[in-house]
């Protein structure tokens, strides 16, 4: 089975700053990847140069096969890696329905009423059905959240990137987040999940990624890799929990 | 999963379906106009139709883009100078000189695009600015154009427009009727498809837009591009009435561009009613105050800045806050059967 | 001027009020003078004169005699025009240009589709007398326009001299008249003939700075030695380039024709850098003794074309002045000083007043633009009459050079050369600024 993804040693650095240093690891087709490491890891980079938001100075990413190392964001968005963001992004001035019609419409490419009913389904799915002609703008926060994987979702993507999409949630919400996700691991998506409540993440993911300083700390399945000392040690807020 | 399957989207509320009605009985009226009015109220309805299409173009660009560009004068300019050059001499018929100005117009933007394009925000605005004006003193150059002194369309060139001086005005009045149609319907069209579904996403959050497979750069370019043809063709059908260009006033800042920011701030920016209501403003406060001279410049600045701080949204902006109102309906609502 | 109205507007009286006034004054001026005229006279449709004048912007200077002169005519056709017994009642509907040819080229559509005027009259540079001019010429609407010389207004209008035009008519001097009296002005006194220019890219600084038509050839051939840098864009903040050249080449003459702020720049910019010129001639900036006034003592000495002044021999055919008579009624009316546009100003409703007298009447527009071309006609600025210029619908005015005296706390204009017109009486001798 060919890799659905491949990282193979990505720099980054900004100015003497090295945020990535030589990342490589590989993701194959359902499988889910959870990323953790302390805040300025490197993460978020990490994340960008996979999505397309950011060129890496050196290395490849290869997606299904093709170099996409140079592709810009909307040109890897239509090949099939959705992303969420940390923020929500959610198209204020538009219904909820609308800000799926967008990657329903240029990411996914389709027409009218298929656009339409794939929004309509991703609402379904997201449980924001209810919400479908109220503006954007007006969602609470977990609504923002839902908004922003149903937006990725509305891409068609074989690949999804999730960037701490549980946090500021409750307990209960989520929980209600991780059945989703379960879901959708079900129908066969391929996730890579970036998250601090760890809990949620080992409750989804087949392999844990360790990253600090830009640097690949341990990757394996996730009781092992939590139970590394090393992460441990310089992991401590997520060790502890 | 009877629910997803039994959904409609409509676009159109009471409210615009009424207003449908309304819109075609307005088109109506103008299109009799040349049957009973005067040639001084066509005349007024053809500047109205031009000064409405550039604040729909300049509404286009920086309401629903968000490219805000002081440098639309640039493409009024040249759609004269194109509308004088192919007439005197290339001997085209003015008419038919008009779109052929547009097409140009669009193919010269294209480059101007990519070097403004590079530029964000105020940098934007001043980076169409500066081609305005590197556009003015090209032209100040070109002796064949008359340079920096003007020249006039010949009264010849004019008379050969149509038999007689009534066919004539009739036909330039049509004219910048269709202008003003097309104009609109183009804005409107657009922004029902989805073109005007990316360009609020844009608005609303580039990244977003971006990782949602819109390709920002082509649909700024697009609308860029759009617009500049369109203003072109506005400024080709503007110094048709004015039978005389020269630099200075064909890349007029304040009559091309100030003034059409005016009426889009005024009537409410990001919205097809804006303009429209803005439009009407403009042209009532001109009517009343434009003979005191500067003092009338001086009450437009001061409308803008209270309008600014009192109702940024301007006055489309006040009434859709009392009456949800769409007379030109982009949105889209779901219902379930 | 008082633009309060866009109809003419005096003491605050609104034009219908003050055309109820008229009619009825006129009724009673008859009937106390000539009783018989009474009964004879019928009181017909006005004839509506529309007039396009740059009141504020830029040019708003040229503008400042508008509403004195405007109320002399009111006064001087209160009868109204008599047509086969029929008195005409005379309206201006004035509009104001903005200094914009743009605007100029609206308010001129308006005068001609919306009032319905039988004849145009304009003033003050191409950018007012040309769109104004176009708009009549294809609306078939008889146009009376001056203060342009003649081939910006002509040829930039696209004139052709074997054609002419059929319904505009201009009279004001031309390039060649400002060569004459300018070389004969430079010749006066003991130069080096290095002459410096400041032509800006506008129809007027193209047309002096032409090289086939313009002020170059001749100065060639007169022996002077052009420093000439090109047309610059005006407006401009900075003249140093230019400066730094005069100097540098030794320019001891200053010429051009610019617009007065750009005067004002480049005259301050020349004091600080100490370039200072034997002889400076600006012609439009240097023309109204307010522009100049701030210069103080640098103002004295200046030199410039004069197409009128109150010395000129002539006699308004509407108000029987002379043209001292017309300057001292001016002065004491308005407390300002006398400038050139408050003769051509005069003048251009003499020739249209003197059109619509000749004509059949209201509405006749075919019977007026017949009788503007057979003006002949002696204004309050020398004789005009539009069959014997260098080109069709051009009449010419004689041109003089004149030089800022300072007299007292005001500046007054003598006049210091009259090549080209020896009528008008020369009334001292050019001096160097330095």
């Amino acid at each position: 089975m060919t890799a659905l993804l491949e990282v193979q040693n990505l720099h980054k650095s900004y100015g003497s700053l090295k945020v990535t240093e030589d990342i490589s690891f590989s993701i194959n087709r359902g499988e889910a990847l959870g990323v953790i490491g302390p805040n300025g890891a490197g993460k978020s980079t990490l994340f960008n140069l996979i999505a397309g938001g950011i060129r890496p100075d050196s290395g490849t990413v290869l997606f299904n096969g093709l170099d996409v190392t140079n592709f810009h964001l909307h040109e890897r968005s239509i090949k099939g890696i959705g992303r969420s963001f940390q923020i929500p992004h959610p198209f204020g001035g538009m219904t909820v329905f609308e800000n799926l019609l967008v990657g329903a419409s240029f990411s996914a490419k389709l027409k009218g009423q298929d656009a339409e009913a794939l929004a309509i389904d991703v609402l379904d799915r997201t449980g924001l059905l209810e919400k479908a002609n109220r503006p954007a703008g007006e969602l609470t926060l977990l609504e923002r959240k839902r908004l922003e994987l149903a937006k990725a979702l509305s891409t068609q993507p074989a690949l999804l990137l999730l960037d701490e999409i549980a946090g500021g949630l409750t307990e209960h919400e989520c929980h209600e987040l991780v059945e989703l996700i379960n879901s959708l691991r079900k129908e066969g998506i391929t996730l890579i999940w970036i998250e601090h409540i760890v809990h949620a993440l080992v409750s989804v993911v087949d392999r844990l990624l360790v990253i600090d300083f830009g640097v690949k700390l341990d990757e394996g399945e996730p009781h092992a890799v939590m139970n590394n000392p090393k992460v441990q040690e310089i992991y401590m807020g997520i060790s502890a929990e | 999963m009877s629910r997803i399957s039994s959904f409609e989207v409509s676009r159109s509320t009471r409210a615009s379906k009424v207003a449908l009605v309304g819109w075609i009985v307005i088109l109506g009226v103008l299109i009799s106009v040349p049957f009973w009015a005067g040639r001084g109220d066509m005349r007024f309805l053809i500047e109205f139709a031009y000064y409405l299409t550039l604040a729909q173009m300049w509404n286009l660009l920086a309401g629903y883009a968000g490219l805000v560009s002081v440098g639309q004068q640039a493409f009024v300019g040249l759609g004269g100078y194109m509308l004088f050059a192919a007439s005197v001499y290339f001997g085209i018929h003015p008419v038919i000189a008009i779109p052929i100005a547009g097409v140009l117009i669009a193919l010269i933007s294209i480059p101007t695009a990519f070097v403004v394009f590079r530029l964000r925000g105020a940098y934007f605005a001043i980076g169409t600015w500066v081609v305005a004006e590197v556009f003015r003193l090209l032209f100040a150059q070109i002796s064949s154009l008359g340079g920096g002194s003007g020249m006039s369309i010949p009264a010849k060139i004019v008379k050969e427009i149509a038999s007689g001086r009534t066919e004539r005005d009739m036909l330039i009045y049509f004219t910048a009727l269709v202008i003003l149609v097309a104009g609109t319907a183009m804005v409107y069209l657009l922004m029902r498809s989805k073109y005007g579904l990316a360009l609020t996403a844009i608005r609303d959050s580039e990244p977003a837009s971006d990782s949602l497979g819109v390709n920002i750069f082509k649909t700024k370019l697009t609308i860029y591009v759009a617009s500049a043809a369109v203003t072109g063709v506005v400024g080709a059908l503007i110094f048709l009435q004015k039978l005389r260009i020269s630099p200075d006033v064909a890349f007029s800042l304040q009559d091309w561009t100030a003034a059409v920011i005016f009426i889009v701030v005024i009537g409410g920016i990001g919205t097809i009613e804006g303009p429209i209501i803005g439009t009407l403003i403009y042209f009532g406060l001109r009517s009343l105050l434009s003979d005191y001279g500067s003092i009338y410049m001086i009450v437009l600045g001061c409308v803008a800045v209270v309008m600014m701080l009192w109702a940024p949204k301007g006055v489309w902006g006040l009434i859709t806050q009392k009456f949800d109102l769409q007379l030109f309906p982009v949105n889209r609502r779901v219902t379930w059967k | 001027m008082n633009t309060k109205n866009n109809k003419f507007d005096m003491h605050g009286i609104s034009r219908r009020n003050l055309m109820k006034v008229l009619a009825a004054s006129s009724g009673a001026a008859a009937l106390g003078l000539s009783p018989s005229r009474v009964f004879a006279a019928k009181t017909g449709k006005p004839f509506k004169i529309g007039f396009v004048t740059p009141a504020s912007g830029p040019l708003a200077i040229f503008a400042e005699p508008d509403q004195f002169v405007l109320e002399q005519v009111k006064a001087a056709t209160r009868d109204g025009i008599v047509i086969d017994g029929t008195h005409h009642p005379v309206e201006i509907i004035v509009k104001d240009s903005q200094s914009s040819s743009n605007r100029a080229a609206d308010v001129a559509a308006e005068l001609i589709l919306n009032d319905e005027i039988d004849i145009m009259v304009a003033a003050n540079t191409p950018e007012t007398t040309n769109p104004v001019a176009d708009q009549c010429e294809i609306n078939g609407i008889p146009c009376v326009t001056n203060d342009t010389p003649w081939q910006p207004h002509f040829f930039g209008r696209g004139g052709d001299p074997k054609v002419g035009f059929e319904w505009t008519y201009h009279f004001f001097w031309g390039a060649e008249d400002i060569i004459g009296t300018s070389l004969a002005l430079w010749e006066q006194i003991p130069t080096n003939k290095v002459i410096g220019t400041l032509w800006p890219n506008d129809s007027d600084g193209n047309a002096f700075g032409d090289p086939k038509m313009g002020f170059p050839p001749l100065l060639k051939e007169k022996g002077f030695e052009l420093v000439d840098l090109g047309r610059y864009q005006s407006p401009s903040d900075d003249f140093s380039a230019y400066i730094n050249e005069f100097k540098k080449q030794g320019v001891e003459i200053i010429s051009g024709v610019i617009p007065p702020p750009d005067f004002g720049t480049f005259w301050s910019q020349a004091g600080q850098q100490g370039f200072n010129p034997m002889i400076c001639t600006m012609a439009k900036a240097t023309e109204f003794p307010a522009a100049i006034a701030p210069f103080g003592d640098r103002a004295d000495g200046l030199t410039v074309e004069v197409w009128w002044s109150p010395t000129h021999p002539f006699v308004s055919g509407l108000t029987g002045q002379t043209s001292a008579e017309l300057a001292a009624e001016y002065e004491a009316k308005t407390g300002r000083q006398w400038t050139m546009p408050l003769g051509f100003k005069h003048s251009l409703f003499e020739v249209a007043i003197d059109a619509l007298k000749r004509s059949e009447g209201p509405g006749r527009l075919e019977s007026i633009r017949d009788a503007i071309a057979s003006t002949n006609y002696n204004s309050i600025v020398g004789p005009v009459n539009f069959q014997t210029g260098p080109v069709p619908n051009i009449s010419k005015t004689p041109l003089v050079s004149g030089q800022w005296r300072k007299q007292g706390d005001r500046l007054e204009l003598e006049i210091v050369e009259n090549s080209q017109a020896p009528m008008i009486a020369k009334q001292a001798e050019l001096r160097s600024l330095v």
